[in-house]
């Protein structure tokens, strides 16, 4: 038990219970934190820019995360807090990255795949966020699924128990949502290349 | 939309998805009775149902991942460009200085190692000291530095491929070997003397340069590893997982020291270059097996199989040396590396030899004989050794103290290739002085300035680089010839004026600071060399003087010092017997 996991767990349970200046004072912790894991795994799968999902996002939750000082009642709580400030972070990190890329004078060209490939990610991430938040506003729940799914990295299963439901509802509205997803970006005419 | 048409169609689409796609018109047109806008939303769903879109089946983490990684690409003023290369002790990358507008190779220590600030900042040092030996075969470090809790390290970028890539199309050339492994000692001789064990040599930490060069990497940085490591173990009861796996690329080249997890000292990192030679000659490491417990126990307790068994044309003399890198005493083996580098230069001048002279391949060649008798007569190394080093450091004490430019200075040859670093001078400016070592000390006597000899001796400290005043010769004399025999140097003839040479010999002894009278040489000569031996006769301890002033020894040639010894072989100097 690292003194950054604690911190990281108290405060996420602080913002969970509606302590908003949690939030501000948990991006500066998480943020280095998961860049450094995202350099380390980039680094290992390099070649094929692909990663080990389940490895990367379990040592995100066992790195930053002290899981046991979490009471079972406050998991739904816990979990949908930390999808919300990985959301946050990485929506904001696209952001950033965009504008340093194309504002400002652009910062520099594309050299190779890495920066081919995160160019294409970030304006994927922006544009995500952008139908997400359309998606709420017709149907919470489903913005809530694609949050927890998408941005926690919970399973089916995972997500069900945070939100009450079964797996079998998860699916079925993680489908609906994802569809619904992928005509909102489409239409915007944001190329979603199939082959990423 | 409003919620209740959203449910519709949400309901609507998720129905369609269970059935089969041929049946879902017919199930739409009963469903939706004409109304398009419905239809058209549940119809565009399932369009969009059917494309293949990654991005949101992975986890946001996971693509997020290539984008957090790409900004990454910026480390200080450096920016990554591309990953090199990759090892336990870090990742490292091509990168641009942005300052200095060059290219560099970045390494990114990983964080576990530098979790600790005393192992960390010992490190620091430890690369501030290498760094600051400024060696050929040393990798150069630009800078040690730390941009949001990561260290890395900037180094000069090295072109060329590392020695395990090269190792991949099997066994080298003798030669080649030879070479290699006489530039890492070299790295490691100027290492060991700052007191730095590198402790992890190994073909992954050698790179080949296209131009011949060798260089070093990553000295010190097994031992942040190594203590990290047990201090992660201190600290974190659960207990990282330190699998045998991750220390098996240097299990297989570690030192029985290391297996024992005991103190290790240089000597460790001589065995170790012993298994990387072995490696270069056979293509293949000593100790191969698959299991570090295994392995472990075949460093520590098995001879591996010698040389000349898995390689062809091997000199008895290398598998000498080979064996004598990989004693599991270090007590037996070379104590340092300017041992080893004498006994490699050694070899690489008998093979010289031994390729134009195809005569000198016969066992009773003179060096060769002689080296074998290291095996057999330790108390010979030694004269042996003085041999060499007298060979080694008077060749290079030549260019400047019998040059014509009589500065007063002493520099000493860091490097076969070349590197010069100015060091204290002697008393007075002077030429043809010769030197001479004895236990480990440098010592200068006589010499000229103009047409006037000098009669005084002086000794140098390496450590403080400082010369001290020792009792001067019986006789003044410049251009004599210089030898260490039984623990006394001996000047041997020279001149004593620009046309006046001489035949005294003299000896001094260090145990009493002075210098007595010898027979003298049956002729007077200068300008000659002197080298110790030993002959074939009942008296073991010959000295061969062999002078380009006498026109009688014709073999003889100025400028031709290195041969003289070989020449020595076919009997061409005439052998002058001191009792």
């Amino acid at each position: 038990m690292t003194a950054i996991q604690q911190e990281i767990t108290q405060l996420l349970l602080k913002w969970s219970k509606g302590d908003a200046d949690a939030l501000e004072r948990l991006i500066p912790i998480v943020y280095p934190e998961l860049r450094r894991m995202a350099r380390r795994y980039m680094g290992r799968e390099n070649s094929q820019h692909t990663l080990q999902t389940s490895a990367l996002i379990n040592e995100a939750y066992l790195k930053l995360i002290d899981q046991q000082a979490v009471e079972w009642q406050d998991r739904a709580h816990f979990f949908a807090a930390a999808a919300q400030v990985m959301r946050r972070i990485l929506i904001d990190h696209a952001r950033r990255y965009r504008y340093e890329k194309r504002g400002a004078g652009a910062r520099r060209i594309a050299i190779d795949d890495v920066a081919i490939i995160a160019d294409e990610r970030a304006s994927e991430f922006v544009a995500l966020d952008a139908a997400l938040v359309a998606l709420t506003n017709l149907d919470a729940r489903k913005g809530r699924i694609v949050e927890l799914r998408f941005f926690g990295g919970l399973t089916v299963e995972e997500t069900a128990e945070v939100l009450k439901l079964s797996p079998i509802t998860i699916k079925r509205e993680w489908r609906t949502a994802r569809a619904w997803l992928y005509r909102e970006i489409s239409g915007e005419n944001v190329t979603v290349d199939s082959k990423l | 939309m409003n919620a209740e048409g959203w449910n519709r169609v949400d309901e609507l689409f998720q129905n369609a998805v269970e059935i089969q796609p041929s049946d879902r018109r017919a199930y739409l047109d009963k469903e939706c009775r004409g109304d398009e806008f419905l239809r058209n939303e549940v119809e565009s769903l399932l369009s969009s149902d059917s494309c293949d879109w990654e991005f949101i089946d992975r986890s946001a983490l996971e693509s997020a991942a290539v984008l957090l990684a790409d900004e990454q690409q910026k480390v200080g003023h450096y920016e990554i460009l591309k990953l090199i290369g990759r090892g336990g002790m870090g990742e490292v990358y091509l990168a641009r200085d942005q300052i200095l507008n060059r290219d560099i190779a970045l390494k990114l220590l990983p964080q576990e190692y530098t979790q600790d600030p005393d192992r960390l900042s010992r490190f620091q040092r430890e690369a501030r000291t290498i760094s600051a030996l400024n060696h050929p075969n040393i990798i150069t470090i630009y800078e040690l530095g730390n941009v949001e809790d990561q260290e890395f390290i900037s180094t000069e970028l090295i072109e060329g491929e590392t020695l395990r890539t090269r190792l991949k199309m099997g066994a080298m050339l003798i030669r080649d070997a030879l070479e290699i492994a006489l530039q890492i000692a070299g790295a490691l001789a100027a290492a060991h003397r700052s007191g730095i064990v590198h402790r992890d040599i190994k073909p992954e930490n050698i790179m080949l340069r296209p131009d011949g060069y060798i260089k070093v990497l990553d000295f010190g940085l097994a031992k942040l590893a190594e203590q990290s490591e047990s201090f992660l173990q201190s600290t974190n009861a659960e207990g990282l997982d330190m699998s045998s796996g991750l220390l098996m690329g240097t299990a297989r080249y570690m030192s029985p020291e290391q297996a024992k997890g005991i103190s290790v000292d240089s000597r460790s990192d001589i065995f170790s270059l012993g298994t990387v030679l072995y490696e270069m000659l056979t293509g293949r490491p000593p100790f191969d097996e698959e299991h570090t417990a295994t392995l472990t126990e075949s460093i520590l307790h098995e001879d591996p199989l010698s040389i000349d068994k898995l390689a062809t044309a091997v000199p008895a003399n290398l598998v000498f040396l080979v064996d004598k890198m990989l004693s599991k005493d270090r007590k037996s083996r070379y104590q340092n590396a300017d041992e080893l580098i004498k006994d490699l230069k050694f070899l690489q001048k008998e093979l010289v030899a031994d390729a134009s002279h195809l005569e000198s391949r016969r066992p009773e060649s003179m060096l060769g004989s002689m080296l074998e008798r290291i095996a057999r007569w330790p108390g010979l190394a030694f004269s042996l050794i003085i041999i060499a080093v007298v060979l080694a450091i008077g060749y290079s004490s030549f260019k400047f103290l019998r040059g014509e430019a009589a500065e007063a200075s002493t520099e000493r040859l860091l490097a076969e290739a070349g590197t010069w670093t100015t060091k204290s001078p002697i008393s007075s400016p002077r030429w043809q002085a010769e030197p001479a070592v004895l236990n480990n000390v440098l010592y200068v006597a006589g010499g000229w300035n103009v047409c006037s000899p000098f009669a005084n001796l002086e000794s140098y400290d390496s450590a403080t680089d400082t010369w001290t005043q020792k009792a001067s010769m019986i006789r003044a004399r410049g251009g004599h010839g210089v030898a260490v025999l039984n623990g006394q140097i001996y000047a041997v003839g020279g001149s004593i004026d620009c046309a006046v040479h001489i035949s005294s010999v003299e000896a001094y002894d260090p145990a009493t600071d002075s210098w007595s009278e010898k027979a003298p040489l049956p002729s007077a000569r200068a300008a000659h060399v002197v080298a110790v031996s030993n002959g074939r006769s009942e008296d073991r301890q010959v000295d061969r003087a062999c002078a380009d002033a006498n026109p009688a020894i014709g073999s003889c040639r100025r400028g031709s010092r290195r041969n003289y010894l070989c020449d020595g072989r076919r009997r061409s100097v005439r052998r002058v017997v001191h009792g």
